[in-house]
């Protein structure tokens, strides 16, 4: 690829740093988790999702870039304060806890305990209503942005459900969206959509107006159901190619500049549970954890399931104000860390 | 044309899970044969988007519990295009039958399938081999610890005895010798990945999906005898001796029959095998030609052999699922579906043991009787339901014509042009409709209730 060889001459944007996480359906440790959350006190807010079978591992953890542990809370379920399919979480500027849930059709509002405040929402698909809620962020303003996806469309409301606005439909020219994702704010108030089976990220105006798409309507594609991306000060985006099990950056012209797979390592809760299982640590460090892939293995979702250390369902980007960004992995439990090199 | 249209109804309940009535009408346009050559060679693959189904459901994105693969498979089977293509892959389950019981990974599993998937209409010795390298098979039949200077005669044992030839066709110096061929067979990383598949761990980050390895180190590099042939054989020259014995021929079209045709064979059925067995060797084994035997056959066509096979769990289901009209998008109903497919005795990618399911009557007790039932009552039956709206839609536009007999002809046509026995028809047109309805209400309350009555039939039962 041309790409590979532009990169192969540069310095690299993000550079692995570390891991969190542990595979477990109760306690420390995340179930599948599909978004994090970071509160003002650098605290990691885990979203875990988990599988119909294992309910009880749905909840909300708490842990820090240390690998410390603060408990976690949630609950699977229909009433108030429970979720089914929750989608996306967002701390507004009182350190409030915003839940999306796509089943349930609502967004839920806890405290940083994990005490749940209240909750807003009803389904359908005239103003304010909402049909699979996705991602949510917040905007410079303190108003909620949801992304409605179902409804193909972008809502914003105020912190109570107050309907303020809402732009995008169905479709594939600028504007529209075919199943939006992931959404996020840069430091200018843009907003950044992850226009997912259309296969690009949207730029708009703080009030929806149509700016940039990457990459630009008729170009190749370069990404395969994005489902997350941020953009930073300098405007490098990072984004979750989701359907490609990657992590791409492109730099502020929307050249791409650098490509990731991932470098997943022993997290600290990781090693804590081999020094505990001592069989399983014999035969793992015995053991080649990047082999050479089957000739069977035609794509990167089934290179992933084989190799460890892959991305594998990297569903949600976040960065923090320390200079790190943060890969969830859904199909791996945990998160990957990388630290943005601001030289670049 | 009636006759015709049940004729390929009927195709298409034993080649796929049956189709609902639009679909059979769009499918009758073609002749018999070429419908049958359509199933045979499909084109490319079109069911519910894989994308699609792991955004809301990322358990089946990771796929590593029993029931996440269980309702991934049952997606494809429910909304593919290719349904010959499913059904083969399941009789093909149900003979290589390899078990979440000691593998314990959804995702190793569901690799097997869509080997099978991929190879399972083609030729037998891509199939054995395919089996023979699979990784979950492997460990399953334990060929991990099949080494050249201490054989273990799993493996080589049952790829004669119950995937290609059958007991009395071979000695025990042929399964030795077999075995001795598929020595250094194995899977990559097997101490690693074997221990946490045996203590049921999926730390730290799940599992890793397995991957079949060959360590020429530990084969047996000697010379071998099997079936009266001698030479240094490996796995691959023992399969090709496998496939041209008679054996395999007669062993594998039999299983065939009793899978697509009928459970019991009498004289009609011991000829139609005859033909099956020289279209395997005629062919140089491909399966496409013993199924195009088969599906033509008078046999095959004959009354005889109609609603004769008790549908299986997973047969009922993904043909309610179809008739329903479901997962047109992802939805919560797939859990369900993954759950009572269990219930009712048929837990896909979990067979009781190696031998696969006991299929027949034996699906039938008292109590899955009714789970079969009820599942085909809650998805069919009710006034929202596609299938009674899709029944009161024609009647509808025949100015309702709400008689008795007509209503029960729309909605067994509705179910995919079942055909009643006449003593089930008479008694539901004398005991289950009201008289003289009249309003839309009551006219799709009587269409509802014929549905649950017809499901609980016995030829809505069976295939």
């Amino acid at each position: 690829m041309e790409t590979d060889k532009a990169m192969s001459n540069i310095k690299n944007k993000l550079n692995y740093f570390n891991t969190i996480g542990l595979v477990a359906m109760e306690g420390r440790g995340f179930s599948n988790p599909v978004d994090i959350a970071i509160d003002s006190t650098q605290r990691i807010y885990v979203l875990s999702r988990t599988n119909p079978d294992q309910t009880e591992g749905i909840r909300i953890g708490i842990c820090n870039m240390d690998s410390e542990y603060f408990g976690d809370f949630g609950e699977y379920g229909t009433g108030k304060g429970q979720f089914i399919w929750p989608t996306s979480i967002a701390f507004d500027l009182q350190d409030r806890l915003f839940l999306a849930d796509e089943y349930n059709n609502r967004i839920s509002v806890f405290d940083k305990s994990g005490q749940f405040i209240y909750c807003w929402g009803e389904k359908g698909n005239s103003e304010g209503r909402l049909n699979g809620p996705s991602g949510i962020t917040f905007d410079l303003e303190g108003n909620l942005l949801v992304v409605d996806h179902l409804n193909n469309r972008v809502q914003k409301f105020t912190d109570k459900g107050e309907f303020i606005s809402a732009w995008g439909e169905k479709g594939s020219n600028l504007g529209q969206f075919n199943l939006p994702w992931g959404i996020s704010v840069n430091h200018t108030g843009e907003i950044i959509v992850s226009d997912w089976r259309n296969n690009r990220i949207q730029k708009f105006s703080a009030d929806g107006a149509i700016i940039n798409s990457y990459p630009k309507l008729g170009e190749v594609d370069i990404f395969n159901r994005p489902s997350s991306a941020v953009m930073d000060d300098d405007g490098y985006l990072y984004v979750a190619d989701w359907g490609n099990e990657k992590v791409k950056v492109l730099n502020s012209q929307g050249k791409l500049i650098q490509e990731l797979k991932g470098e997943g390592s022993l997290s600290l809760w990781a090693e804590e549970f081999l020094d505990a299982n001592l069989d399983q640590k014999k035969f793992r460090n015995q053991s080649d954890l990047d082999p050479v892939l089957d000739p069977s293995v035609k794509t990167e979702y089934e290179a992933s399931a084989r190799v460890e250390k892959y991305f594998w369902g990297p569903i949600s980007i976040k960065t923090d104000n320390k200079g790190y960004l943060y890969v969830v992995e859904s199909n791996r439990h945990r998160l990957q860390v990388y630290s943005i090199n601001k030289d670049i | 044309m009636k006759n015709e249209i049940e004729l390929i109804a009927h195709l298409y309940r034993r080649a796929g899970f049956g189709e609902n009535r639009d679909n059979l009408d769009k499918i009758a346009e073609d002749s018999y044969e070429s419908i049958v050559e359509k199933l045979l060679n499909p084109g490319e693959r079109d069911s519910l988007p894989d994308d699609l189904i792991r955004r809301y459901h990322v358990d089946q994105s990771e796929m590593r519990l029993l029931n996440s693969a269980t309702g991934n498979w049952i997606y494809r089977m429910v909304t593919t295009s290719n349904p010959l293509e499913e059904k083969i892959t399941l009789f093909w389950h149900g003979l290589f039958a390899t078990g979440f019981s000691k593998v314990f990974h959804g995702k190793t599993l569901s690799g097997q399938i869509d080997m099978l998937r991929g190879v399972g209409l083609g030729n037998f010795r891509d199939i054995l081999l395919g089996i023979s390298r699979d990784p979950a098979m492997l460990f399953w039949l334990d060929n991990n610890d099949n080494h050249a200077d201490a054989i273990n005669e799993n493996y080589g044992r049952e790829l004669l005895e119950l995937f290609s030839m059958s007991i009395g066709n071979y000695t025990e110096k042929d399964v030795k010798e077999c075995s001795r061929a598929f020595t250094g067979w194995t899977v990559q990383n097997i101490d690693y990945m074997g221990l946490r598949a045996l203590s049921a761990s999926i730390w730290p980050y799940s599992n890793i999906a397995w991957q079949y390895e060959y360590k020429k180190e530990d084969h047996d590099n000697t010379v071998k005898e099997f079936l009266g042939e001698k030479g240094n054989f490996n796995g691959e020259e023992v399969i090709d001796i496998i496939v041209k014995n008679p054996a395999t021929a007669k062993f594998i079209s039999t299983r065939l029959y009793q899978f697509f045709v009928s459970d019991s064979i009498n004289n009609e059925g011991e000829a139609l095998i005859d033909s099956m067995i020289n279209s395997y060797f005629d062919s140089k084994y491909e399966l496409k030609s013993v199924l195009r035997c088969l599906f033509n056959s008078d046999l095959f066509k004959s009354s005889k052999v109609k609603y004769a096979k008790v549908k299986s769990p997973i047969e009922l289901i993904v043909g309610v699922l179809k008739l329903a009209d479901e997962f047109k998008f992802p939805n919560m109903n797939i859990i369900d579906a993954s759950r009572s497919v269990g219930y009712m005795g048929q837990q896909i990618y979990n067979p009781p043991s190696v031998e696969g399911w006991h299929e027949g009557v034996e699906w039938l007790d008292s109590g899955n009787l009714l789970e079969r039932v009820n599942f085909a009552s809650k998805y069919l039956s009710g006034t929202d339901k596609n299938c009674v709206q899709g029944v009161f839609n024609k009647l509808d536009g025949r100015n309702s014509d709400t008689s008795p007999q007509n209503l029960l002809d729309e909605c067994l046509s509705q179910l995919g042009y079942i055909k009643l026995d006449k003593a089930t028809e008479q008694n539901l047109i004398n005991n289950g409709f009201a008289k003289n309805i009249n309003n839309h209400e009551e006219i799709k309350n009587t269409i509802s209730n014929t549905i649950r009555s017809v499901v609980s039939s016995r030829e809505f039962q069976l295939a």
